[in-house]
């Protein structure tokens, strides 16, 4: 085989997952909107380094949506936030207290992109730093 | 090999007497030998040392701004794309492959890292599957990776046909099965590929099929458990080995080794960190990797590498304080090369006696 072509075939995959961060990091610039969530399992919150979390459209502010509708059908049932697991108890409290949102760079036609996690309006890197 | 034959060579031509090639090949293969222990040390001491500071970077992971995550990703990509092909036009074939299975290592590390960096939903035969497309095109210049690529499609493919239809899991591994075994089959027919491959082929990958049906047979994983006395995990298995003592059986196959591997090498390193010492497996893909190269057995040397990733992934796995692991790794690292290499230079009766 030519060391052109084999080049060529180490690139294409390269390529792609070049393009797939530049589409989700255009798709995380949109315009912002909040969402509460509240745990989707109880029982099993966390599970490695991430934590699952569904839309609580009850609590959600919807009239940073045009028309002030929550368009419910452009989410998904549930997200995953990744953190770490030391992090993990911290957050069950807050996330049981129905203190978090969720920030997605939402646009209509696009799939929203979690941006941000706040807890009692705290972006999560302060919330994590914070010795509290 | 290359100096057999330019020997030879020189020999035919008159150049260099009979008992002068003799005398060359037995102090170069004396040479060599020692020449390979020192860099099969030396690489298990790069080993350690590289697997404490990823360990350092891990530990600080959440701190890393998320542009220089993906860049860097990226970066190592292009640097192993690079090495590859400097590798093929050297004609290196054992590293060679190893960088290529490391390549398609990287690519599914890189696609969780974008899951993370960009919180997507876990979604993991969806991951798989996309690893698959990607990693396509490398078949063609390595179709060893098939090997590798088959499995991963297969699982994936039925895991992802199962949550789409909500068909119950037997109907959907069967017809799975089916197809794949029929798409090989033309892969195989359009590849040419001898007829002793296709054979080998097929008992690696009824090997990985009988993996899958051990990973299946309990819905919760349990044969990851941490826990030595869970009975399903000892029933799981047990499972498995009578699986494939009647495939064997039923048809016939006599020094199924290739069946019989994967299913032998994953039992091995699932036990090894179910007892928490990871160093026996460490141990065991060192030694199958240096037997894989004495021998030049490209696939042998691969799966060894595979075994070890999969090892280190659960040694991690298992290990909360990363600082601490990553200081111990790298000042390990580090007194095994010193050592090594005050050895090499002052202890030569030594050595050699090692070596």
């Amino acid at each position: 085989m030519n060391t052109k072509v084999l080049a060529s075939l180490l690139l294409l995959p390269i390529i792609v997952l070049a393009g797939s961060m530049l589409r989700l990091s255009y798709m995380s610039n949109f315009e912002k909107v909040e969402v509460a969530v509240q745990g989707y399992d109880p029982k099993d919150f966390f599970s490695g380094y991430y934590m699952y979390l569904r839309p609580d459209w009850d609590k959600t502010d919807c009239t940073q949506f045009a028309d002030n509708v929550c368009p419910k059908e452009n989410f998904n049932n549930t997200y995953t936030f990744y953190i770490k697991r030391e992090q993990s108890e911290k957050l069950t409290q807050k996330v049981n207290a129905g203190v978090v949102t969720l920030q997605f760079s939402y646009s209509p036609g696009f799939e929203p992109i979690i941006t941000d996690l706040f807890v009692d309006g705290t972006s999560f890197m302060e919330f994590v730093n914070t010795k509290q | 090999m290359r100096l057999k034959k330019k020997l030879q060579i020189w020999q035919e031509n008159k150049l260099i007497t009979a008992k002068s090639v003799e005398k060359i090949l037995a102090f170069e293969q004396k040479n060599s030998l020692e020449s390979h222990w020192l860099a099969i040390l030396f690489c298990f001491a790069a080993f350690l040392v590289g697997l404490g500071v990823i360990s350092l970077v891990a530990a600080n992971w959440q701190e890393i701004p998320d542009i220089i995550k993906l860049c860097g990703a990226l970066i190592l990509l292009l640097v192993n794309a690079c090495i590859i092909t400097e590798l093929y036009s050297r004609n290196y074939k054992i590293a060679y492959t190893a960088c290529m299975c490391l390549f398609c290592l990287l690519i599914m590390a890189t696609i969780g890292l974008i899951g993370q960096v960009y919180h997507l939903r876990s979604d993991f035969d969806g991951a798989m599957l996309f690893w698959s497309f990607l990693a396509f095109p490398l078949l063609f210049a390595q179709p060893g990776l098939i090997w590798g690529w088959l499995p991963i499609f297969y699982i994936s493919g039925t895991l992802k046909i199962e949550r789409l239809t909500e068909l119950s899991g037997a109907y959907v591994q069967t017809l799975s099965l089916l197809g794949v075994i029929i798409a090989y089959e033309t892969l195989v027919n359009i590849s040419k590929i001898k007829q002793g491959n296709v054979v080998r082929a097929l008992r690696w990958f009824s090997g990985a099929v009988l993996l899958y049906l051990m990973f299946s047979y309990d819905n919760n994983w349990s044969l990851f458990s941490k826990c030595l006395n869970d009975l399903k995990m000892y029933t799981t298995v047990i499972v498995a080995i009578i699986a494939t003592i009647i495939y064997i059986y039923v048809l016939n196959l006599k020094n199924n080794r290739q069946t019989v591997m994967p299913l032998f090498l994953f039992s091995l390193a699932i036990f090894s960190s179910v007892q928490v010492a990871m160093l026996p497996t460490w141990c065991f893909c060192g030694v199958l990797a240096f037997y894989a190269y004495r021998h030049q057995r490209p696939r042998l040397f691969n799966a060894a590498m595979l075994l070890a990733v999969y090892s280190v992934i659960q040694y991690y796995s298992d290990c909360d304080d990363l600082i601490s692991t990553g200081i111990q790794l790298i000042a390990g690292g580090a007194i095994m090369a010193l050592t090594l290499w005050g050895l090499h230079k002052y202890g030569k009766k030594l050595w050699n006696e090692i070596a």
